[in-house]
This record gives C-alpha cells, sequence and structure tokens, in this order.
C-alpha cells in the first residue's frame, strides 16, 4: 500500500504492543515480595507495599494500544488503558518509522526528560516517532510503524 | 491493524467497519481473544461518530464474532476464526455460483442437498 490516501477515504491503524517478559517477570518478582512479606517474622508493612507496587506497575506499564488516524494519536497504557496520551494531529510536524535499541529509548515503559522527549516504549525493535512541533520527539512501540505512519500522514 | 473506510461509497459506515474486522478475523490478522481499539479512540482516528463504531461491534456481538467483557473491553470471540472461515467458503460458493450462472434458489436448493 502506498500513495496518498484518495479523497473520500479514511484510513486508521490500531495496534496492541506487549511485552510479554516484562510482564510476568515484574508480575513474579512482585508476587514473591508480597509473600515474603506474609510469611516474614514481624509482617514488613514496607515489603508489602513494594510487592504491590511492582505487580501492578509491571502489568499496567508493560502493554500499549494504539489507536492513529489523521487527527492524531491515542495511546492507551495497560489492560485499564491508563494513563491515556493523545497527541493531535496539529501537535505532531512528521511520522517515521525508526528502529529503537535499549539505549536509545533509556529503558522500557513510560519515560520523559527534557533531552530525549517522551517515550512511550513497551519493547526495542520498529517504532512510531513523533516530530512535535514544539521541538520534543515521542516514541511510541505499535506493531507495524509504517502504516501508523500513512494513517496519520494520509501518505 | 489496518482500518479503511469510504465516505462516498453506498455501503453505510458501520457495515464498512463490521467488513474490517470480519476481513481481519479470516486473515488472521485478529487473533482469537485480542482487544479491539475502544469505540471512542476507533471513532476519532476514522473521524466518524462513536456511535458508528459501537453500532458495527453490537453487530458483531450479535453474530458471536465479538464479545464484550466487564473492564476488559470488546474482544475477539473464541468462534470468531470458525465463523470467518466458513463465512468466506459460502461467499466463494456465491461467487463460483453466479460465475456458473446459479441464481440465489438454486444455490439454496443445492445446498438443503448437501446438508
Amino acid at each position: 500500500m502506498s500513495g496518498p490516501i484518495p479523497d473520500g477515504k479514511r484510513v486508521a491503524y490500531s495496534s496492541w504492543a506487549v511485552n510479554w517478559i516484562l510482564a510476568i517477570s515484574g508480575a513474579a518478582i512482585g508476587l514473591v515480595m508480597v509473600l515474603l512479606s506474609i510469611f516474614l517474622s514481624g509482617r514488613p508493612l514496607g515489603l508489602l507495599i513494594g510487592g504491590i507496587s511492582v505487580l501492578v506497575v509491571s502489568l499496567q506499564f508493560s502493554s500499549l494500544r494504539v489507536t492513529a488516524g489523521q487527527n492524531g494519536v491515542i495511546a492507551r497504557y495497560g489492560p485499564f488503558g491508563q494513563p491515556r496520551f493523545r497527541f493531535s494531529r496539529d501537535s505532531i510536524s512528521e511520522a517515521a518509522s525508526r528502529d529503537v535499541t535499549i539505549w536509545d529509548v533509556g529503558g522500557l515503559g513510560l519515560h520523559w526528560s527534557p533531552w530525549r522527549g517522551t517515550r512511550l516504549t513497551v519493547r526495542t525493535g520498529p517504532t512510531l516517532q513523533l516530530s512535535m512541533v514544539n521541538g520534543c520527539t515521542v516514541l511510541i512501540s505499535v506493531a507495524d510503524p509504517d502504516y501508523a505512519v500513512r494513517a496519520i500522514t494520509g501518505r | 491493524m489496518l482500518w479503511q473506510i469510504d465516505t462516498a461509497a453506498t455501503v453505510s459506515l458501520h457495515d464498512q467497519i463490521t467488513g474490517c474486522i470480519r476481513r481481519a478475523v479470516a486473515e488472521g490478522e485478529l487473533d482469537i481473544g485480542e482487544r479491539l481499539p475502544p469505540a471512542r479512540d476507533l471513532a476519532e482516528a476514522l473521524r466518524v461518530d462513536p456511535n458508528t463504531v459501537l453500532a458495527a461491534y453490537r453487530r458483531l456481538r450479535t453474530e458471536g464474532v465479538l464479545e464484550f467483557r466487564r473492564g476488559r473491553g470488546v474482544r475477539v470471540s473464541e468462534t470468531a476464526v470458525q465463523q470467518a472461515a466458513v463465512r468466506q467458503a459460502a461467499q466463494a460458493l456465491v461467487t463460483a455460483g453466479r460465475q456458473h450462472g446459479y441464481g440465489r434458489a438454486e444455490l439454496i436448493r443445492l445446498i438443503e442437498e448437501l446438508t
């Protein structure tokens, strides 16, 4: 599929990207911490809270659901769809497909830094890169970034 | 998954969305249990009313292709792939029948003879 989208036709792209290794390992670590907090003498509350936090955060931030179209991009984390990020088409100057490594994204999950911009990544490899009008860069994990680019740009 | 609709087509928008899902299931692009985008998000991406997407989802739920689960969104049901395969075979039969001059009544009679 190539060339501009004909008049009257509308294209959207939806994707679900998940990092099973991150989800399973995070959930396992969280579960072990919770069990330890129950069976250890003194029942440390900090360990219990830490375990539950690791469990919830790892499950919530290991999958990403993205919907893209000519209105922009909506990304939702985890089974509950929160937090939700919306990047309107007016705020996007360019969309492209890019291969990223773990060093590019600085870790998986949700990241923001003034130098690297926003990272909504659950895995490495082909990723959607949005160059924003304000000069920031956003990286979003999607299954097929080329389709996402076509849906956003209409080309 | 790529969703395509044509606002100039005579087919209604929710029928086109229904067709996108059926095709994706038949071609293996959507797996059993896979979650579909929230109706509100897809409607915004396609620039249609959310009720148009919901109408498509509801129709496919009635047909058993999708299932709605509270708090878990809309998913492809376990029977969807079988249904898609049968539907594709039926579509192939109708196409072949038309090519060989069979009318609707003749095709129905043929199916009745075989079942």
